[in-house]
């Protein structure tokens, strides 16, 4: 992520109105500004627009340091002349221009205070939206912890040094941790997902056990189904094979005598005769029992009187809804009306309550069908008649063959004792029939639903079923229960990689800081060294001077800024602090060169041994900005510098010097000190 | 911005004590490079968590 600020506009705000913007080639930007000016609400500005946070008590609580000097709320932002004020913060984010806008009024109070609009190229709505929206990838350096990281003041750099949640996030942010929890939060976030998603959140893994065990029962009861089955149907070949052996007997003793041959093929043929018959009796039986005009002539008769009835009220035409489409389109109605469009509506309207083409369809249907069917007379009885006379007939036939047979025997006892056994293999054979047709019925799906218990299952498909049921539930809790397994391994494998890296980062961390150290700040005695920064700067020294603290704190930043390869400006209000002036000019060469914007409210004080080594250092590629507040001593001192009317802006209460010249000649403390 | 290569050679290391299978442990590294350049919508994350979570179950 590469963040770079273009310019801002300040109007109606506690700092003068300016209007600033920078150079993309410039490395350092002055803004010298005398206490009282509004430095700390630019920062505070500043601030708000690159995190969105519009609670200026949270900001202000991450800039101070120990002293409670900036408690102030969103109305103290607006000058005490104006009702409201706006900041534009002009960006570049990786490429793309956003701006952020504050609207600040004293008319909305608490959260409603401090309105902010974006607008960038890429945007929806002619580039502007309403609320706080970097893009997504900026997100996370923008955080308040993050940016207060690069956006800050120099007296306050010593909250690195306390252990504080702000301090281990600031360290972890530059190490990039923040990205490894994040990881754990979404894979924790997708997995609680899918389980809620399939019902099986938390208590699946009982869950999948159970239906584990209840699979078990069906699969066991199916191998056992499947077996009998096998059974039944051996049972049945075998007594086939049985009665077929005895049946061949009979056939040869029946052969071996004419009569008795002549008997049989009669009794063949008169079997089959009878099945016929029987057969399309009971066809011309369902076909009149399918037709309400053939199955009773009380139930013809009404229906003849249902039709004379229809026809009597001239149903269905007269009142089919057609025939208001039709009269709609007439000039005028059937009783000579004009038809106009409030008429036509009317009509139109009216057709709702008609019959429609279905209904209508329908009874032209019945009515056609009971006239059809007028002179046809029932004869249903007379086929139910048919029907038993050849059950009789083949129950006679059947008898007569039993007796035909029984006597082939009636001298033979073996022949009598298989003709018995034949008998009652056949009722044995019928018997297996059933089993066998219960085990090969299709699957019932009332069991299915209900998951009837196993053991009073027969039906080998449903028992099947069940089982594929029971697999497909045990599969999705089983999914979400391995998730769950591989989201805690991924967490052990991120929480590993944490831990291993941030020995080596927190190492290489501390190694460059020590090195930028011991070279920046080689006088201090004893020398500091930087014992580990797992959640704050650790030094070997518990008392270092204020100066030696902010120099830490800028090495120690700056180095880790340069480890994460993030390329943000650095923007630091009094950068030198109470640093002297050897540690300023060591620390001014330094800045520039580790970041490629860094944009810096000075005082007069702080120029000499902290902007010109910088000039220096940059080859000039630096802007310069003196913004004041105007009185006597500032219009003699512009007089008196000749500064050219190019360079200089006057409002009514303040003004802005650009360029080197007047940045190096302004010597004007703050009236407070004149 | 990608991630650091200490993180990166971190998780090469462990994953490697884990037996995770090259082609998970690359989704991991993606899936974490991407996650640090931003930009993923909640389709995409879910997506990658998915064939993440799916590699190590399956040992690929």
């Amino acid at each position: 992520m590469e963040l770079r600020i273009l310019g801002w506009e300040s109007k109606g705000l506690r700092c003068p109105d300016a209007e600033l913007s920078f150079n993309p080639s410039d490395r350092t930007d002055f803004i010298q500004m005398n206490n009282g000016t509004g430095k700390t609400t630019t920062l505070l500005l500043l601030q708000i627009a690159l995190t969105g946070v519009r609670d200026v008590s949270k900001i202000t609580d991450g800039m101070q340091g120990d002293e409670k000097d900036l408690e102030r709320s969103a109305h103290d932002l607006i000058n005490e002349k104006s009702e409201k004020g706006t900041f534009k913060l002009h960006t570049k984010i990786s490429g793309d221009e956003y701006t952020f806008e504050l609207d600040i009024s004293k008319a909305r109070y608490g959260m409603d205070t401090i309105k902010i609009k974006t607008t960038a190229p890429n945007m929806n709505d002619r580039g502007m939206n309403a609320g706080w929206h970097p893009p997504e990838e900026a997100k996370v350096y923008l955080s308040l912890n993050f940016v207060q990281v690069f956006v800050f003041n120099g007296e306050k750099a010593a909250k690195l040094f306390t252990a504080n949640d702000s301090a281990k996030k600031t360290i972890d942010t530059l190490c990039q941790f923040n990205i490894l929890d994040e990881s754990k939060g979404y894979v924790d976030k997708y997995v609680t997902e899918v389980g809620e998603l399939n019902n099986t959140g938390a208590g699946a893994q009982g869950t999948e056990t159970r239906l584990r065990n209840r699979r078990t029962q069906y699969t066991d009861r199916l191998l056992v189904v499947i077996e009998e089955c096998k059974v039944e149907k051996k049972a049945i070949t075998t007594k086939d094979h049985e009665i077929k052996k005895i049946e061949e007997w009979y056939k040869n003793e029946i052969n071996k005598e004419k009569k008795r041959k002549d008997f049989q093929e009669k009794h063949d043929k008169d079997i089959k005769e009878n099945t016929e018959t029987m057969l399309a009796g009971q066809r011309l039986f369902y076909e009149q029992l399918i037709n309400p005009m053939k199955m009773h002539k009380a139930i013809k008769k009404r229906l003849l009187t249902f039709k004379e009835n229809l026809t009597k009220c001239k149903l269905p035409e007269d009142v089919a809804s057609q025939w208001f489409d039709e009269l709609s389109e007439l000039d005028n109605c059937i009783c000579g009306t004009p038809i106009g469009p409030k008429e036509k509506k009317s009509i139109l309207a009216t057709k709702k309550d008609y019959l429609d083409d279905e209904v209508s369809g329908i009874l032209n249907s019945i009515k056609n069908n009971i006239g059809n069917h007028a002179n046809t007379n029932s004869q249903l009885s007379d086929s139910l008649k048919a029907i038993m006379d050849k059950d009789k007939q083949a129950l006679t036939l059947t008898t007569k063959y039993d007796r035909f047979i029984a006597s082939l025997g009636e001298k033979d006892e073996k022949f009598k004792k298989d003709y018995e056994k034949v008998g009652k293999l056949k009722l044995e054979v019928e018997q297996h029939e059933v089993l066998v047709k219960e085990y090969e019925a299709p699957g019932d799906v009332d069991d299915l639903r209900h998951m009837t218990d196993s053991d009073e299952l027969l039906c080998i498909k449903t028992i099947s079923n069940i089982c594929d049921e029971l697999k497909k539930q045990i599969d999705e809790i089983s999914r979400t229960t391995n998730l769950r397994n591989a989201s805690s391994c991924f967490s052990e494998i991120i929480d590993e990689t944490r831990k291993y890296a941030s020995n080596k980062i927190h190492a290489g961390i501390v190694n460059s800081v020590q090195n930028d150290i011991d070279k920046i700040l080689k006088d201090a005695k004893p020398p500091i060294k930087i014992i580990d920064i797992k959640n704050k700067i650790n030094l070997n020294r518990s008392k270092i001077s204020s100066g030696q603290q902010l120099s830490t704190a800028y090495i120690f930043i700056l180095s880790a800024l340069k480890y994460s390869e993030l390329k943000v400006p650095f923007i630091v209000d009094s950068p030198c602090g109470a640093i002297d002036d050897v540690k300023r000019v060591a620390i001014a060469k330094t800045l520039p060169l580790v970041t490629e914007q860094f944009i810096t409210f000075i005082t007069p004080t702080e120029r000499d041994y902290f902007a010109n080594p910088i000039k220096d250092i940059t080859k000039g590629k630096c802007s310069y900005t003196t913004i004041f507040w105007l009185d006597e001593d500032v219009i003699r001192w512009i007089k008196n510098n000749n500064i050219s009317k190019k360079e200089l802006t006057l409002k009514e209460n303040w003004g802005m010097v650009k360029g080197y010249k007047g940045f190096e000649v302004f010597n004007l403390a703050d009236k407070s000190n004149r | 911005m990608a991630l650091n290569n200490e993180i990166h050679e971190a998780l090469e290391k462990i994953c490697i004590e884990k037996n995770i299978g090259e082609n998970t442990r690359k989704k991991i590294k993606d899936y974490l490079d991407l996650l640090s350049i931003g930009g993923m919508n909640k389709s995409e994350t879910d997506t990658r968590i998915q064939n993440i979570l799916e590699g190590m179950q399956n040992g690929a």
